[in-house]
């Protein structure tokens, strides 16, 4: 349709001729014309109300244009700061291999040393997921950052676990994975808080229970506490539970109920 | 590429209400002249456009429902007829149900007898309600006058969010915060209801009407104003009187009505929202039969009264059913949600005056113009009333049977016994 490239021409008139300009145009005109078609089948005949339809649809060519460039060009500093990272990674990992080889060759404890590259790599994730949670919470992209949470504390569990049972040999090491799921349930509730989200009580009442029934499992595997009664721990976590939706309903309905109080007294 | 829609809180809602009702809202509008189905065809292809959920299917996934917007052809949607037995024609079609599955939501059919035009539509409530119906007929009709006259291209509909959210929009920061803490359940738990006959598999859709003539309804306006009464009031009065008559409860019987309210009322700019449903229910009841009309009117009015008083009318549960949503797979929230709200056995819709001026096509109003709710399923009712030219139009839409037939007819005959008495 000859019309849609006159709009096409005419909207976007005001921007500098250049390739990415020729290449959108083109890409317009495919997009519209498909559009004008499937209009057509479905029964639509009236060619000026086809153009018009098509041109509310799109509306701000020009601007729609300016945004493309501006998201290639972020998306050109997208990819520029993901090759950095890689760079940043495989020159840590280079410097970690001869800290490792190093360490191994002057000690020969090479059966403890590989520790010193595991870890390292461990190390250089977690500082990236924390940073990467820094940088998604502050733009609300809550799951997100709820994912990195998870991810930065169940690797710093499996640090500290290699070193707990490979180095210190320590007795039930693997205890430090309960411990860090109790940890990443408590950090979770503590996300949602600080990021306002709205249902994070319902957060809270989920951590409640279950880091409770975390920390009594690892306190009595650790025989630091009895099996029986310290289960009592758990009830207990219900009972929380139970008080914290209590004073929530009760907080609820008083705001309320002051609101129309307060209206009351600005009409008189 | 798949393309789809949000299911908004209300689609979701709506959806749920398949056991109680078959969603569907019926227009039937009489011309004494032939529309040009060419014309008609071209708005209402630019309407869907304008409105992808009227052309999408609703796709019941259990974590999260959403619509698939499909491809359609005006075929779909349209359908010109010149038939033989007209009125059972219009019957049949609008007692038509489109399937949620389906690729269009709305349906239209152009009926001809021999000068003459009967232009009838069956929606999805869960794209729009009874308001916004209104809107788009107003709309249908505008935008034909404009291309047929002018050859305007028909394009002039709102569109925008579809959000139950848009009603806190046009609220002060302090209302919002307050409205958006109502969490308090308001659904009907009134038990009273139609003298329907059982369900049976034998049950068939029908739609009954009762016209109140011009004369009339302007005196039982008038006699309500004496007593300070609004429409609505006298409809519900009327109403809830009928039912004690109908169904012989105790006179010393509380009856509670549920009324829908449009929360349009809270949004003062709705030129950027977009179709979709704005309906709660307001409870209006007496506590006891009036020992007349007049006093049951009453007490309508002073419960309605209360009512009003509420700023925040109609607003309450929504915090609840967004929190049902939005905290479990949608599966899980259906089943809970259900269990908490209690769909009304009485229920009652004043769609309002239909304005002939914004119906006019060609610059013709129409003869006769009807709006009605959806077919409601037993024992559940739904009284929609509207008016045209000053004439008041009742109407009940049931899935039943002869029997059901009489016992709404008998109702209406009560609903005139009390209008009549009123007026006196």
């Amino acid at each position: 349709m000859t019309g849609l490239s006159d709009y096409i021409d005419k909207t976007l008139a005001g921007i500098k001729n250049n390739d990415a300009l020729y290449r959108y145009k083109g890409k317009l005109l495919g997009e519209m014309s498909a559009r004008a078609d499937e209009l057509q089948m479905r029964g639509l005949s009236d060619k000026k109300v086809i153009l018009d339809l098509i041109e509310q649809e799109y509306p701000n060519l020009a601007e729609d244009f300016l945004q493309r460039q501006k998201k290639q060009k972020s998306g050109k500093s997208a990819l520029l700061k993901g090759l950095s990272l890689i760079t940043g990674f495989l020159l840590y990992t280079f410097v970690l291999t001869l800290v490792y080889l190093a360490f191994s060759f002057i000690t020969e404890a090479w059966a403890l040393s590989w520790l010193i590259m595991v870890n390292g790599i461990i190390l250089f994730l977690v500082v990236y997921f924390l940073k990467l949670l820094g940088s998604t919470a502050g733009k609300h992209r809550y799951k997100t950052a709820r994912a990195c949470l998870i991810a930065a504390i169940m690797l710093c569990a499996v640090f500290v676990f290699l070193i707990s049972q490979v180095l210190l040999t320590v007795n039930k090491s693997y205890l430090i994975f309960l411990a860090a799921v109790a940890i990443a349930i408590i950090c979770d509730v503590i996300l949602a808080y600080s990021t306002n989200q709205k249902f994070a009580i319902f957060n809270l009442l989920i951590a409640l229970p279950s880091s409770a029934a975390l920390i009594y499992i690892i306190l009595s595997l650790l025989e630091l506490i009895s099996w029986h009664p310290y289960w009592l721990i758990i009830l207990n976590a219900f009972l929380a539970d139970f008080i914290i939706i209590i004073l929530a309903i009760s907080r609820n309905s008083k705001n309320s109920e002051k609101e129309e109080a307060d209206d009351l007294w600005k009409e008189n | 590429m798949e393309r789809k829609l949000t299911a908004e809180l209300w689609d979701k809602m709506h959806y749920m209400f398949r056991d109680f009702n078959d969603r569907m809202v019926h227009v039937e509008l009489h011309y004494d002249f032939r529309i040009d189905a060419d014309a008609l065809k071209t708005v209402l292809i630019c309407f869907l456009e304008k409105t992808p959920v009227l052309h999408s299917s609703f796709k019941d996934n259990h974590v999260n429902p959403y619509w698939k917007v499909e491809d359609y052809k005006i075929e779909d949607v349209l359908t010109v007829l010149e038939p033989d037995n007209l009125q059972k024609v219009i019957d049949d079609f609008l007692t038509q149900y489109i399937p949620p599955e389906s690729n269009v939501q709305i349906k239209a059919a152009l009926f001809y007898e021999g000068n003459k035009s009967v232009l009838c539509i069956v929606e999805n409530h869960m794209c729009m309600d009874g308001g916004d119906l209104k809107y788009f007929l107003n709309a249908l009709c505008s935008n034909y006058n404009d291309y047929t006259t002018q050859h305007k291209s028909p394009l002039a509909l709102r569109s925008g969010s579809r959000s139950y959210t848009e009603v806190y929009s046009d609220l002060s920061p302090m209302d919002k915060k307050a409205a958006q803490k109502l969490y308090k359940n308001v659904s009907s738990r009134d038990s009273h209801k139609f003298p329907f006959s059982p369900e049976s598999k034998e049950d068939k859709s029908f739609i009954l009407r009762r016209r109140i003539n011009s004369e009339r309804f302007a005196r039982i306006r008038a006699a309500g104003k004496k007593s300070g009464a609004t429409v609505n009031d006298i409809l519900v009065a009327a109403y809830i009187h009928s039912i004690y008559e109908l169904a012989n409860y105790s006179d010393n019987e509380g009856i509670t009505v549920s009324c829908a309210v449009d929360l349009r009322r809270y949004i003062k700019d709705i030129s950027s929202k977009g179709l979709t449903n704005h309906t709660a229910f307001m409870q209006c009841g007496t506590p006891r039969k009036g020992r007349n009309i007049v006093e049951t009117l009453s007490y309508v009015v002073r419960s309605s009264e209360k009512s009003k008083q509420d700023k925040f009318m109609g607003l309450y549960g929504l915090p609840l059913l967004k929190l049902g949503y939005s905290i479990m797979p949608y599966a899980a929230s259906e089943e809970v949600i259900k269990i908490g709200y209690s769909n009304p056995l009485l229920g009652m819709s004043n769609i309002g005056a239909i304005d002939g001026d914004a119906l006019a096509l060609s610059n013709k109003k129409p003869t006769d113009a009807f709006l009605t709710g959806a077919v409601k399923y037993k024992p559940y009712a739904l009284l929609t009333a509207t008016s045209y030219n000053n004439e008041l139009s009742l109407s009940m839409c049931v899935r039943g049977n002869e029997e059901d037939k009489k016992i709404v007819n008998t109702f209406f005959d009560y609903m005139e016994k009390n209008f009549n008495e009123l007026a006196k």
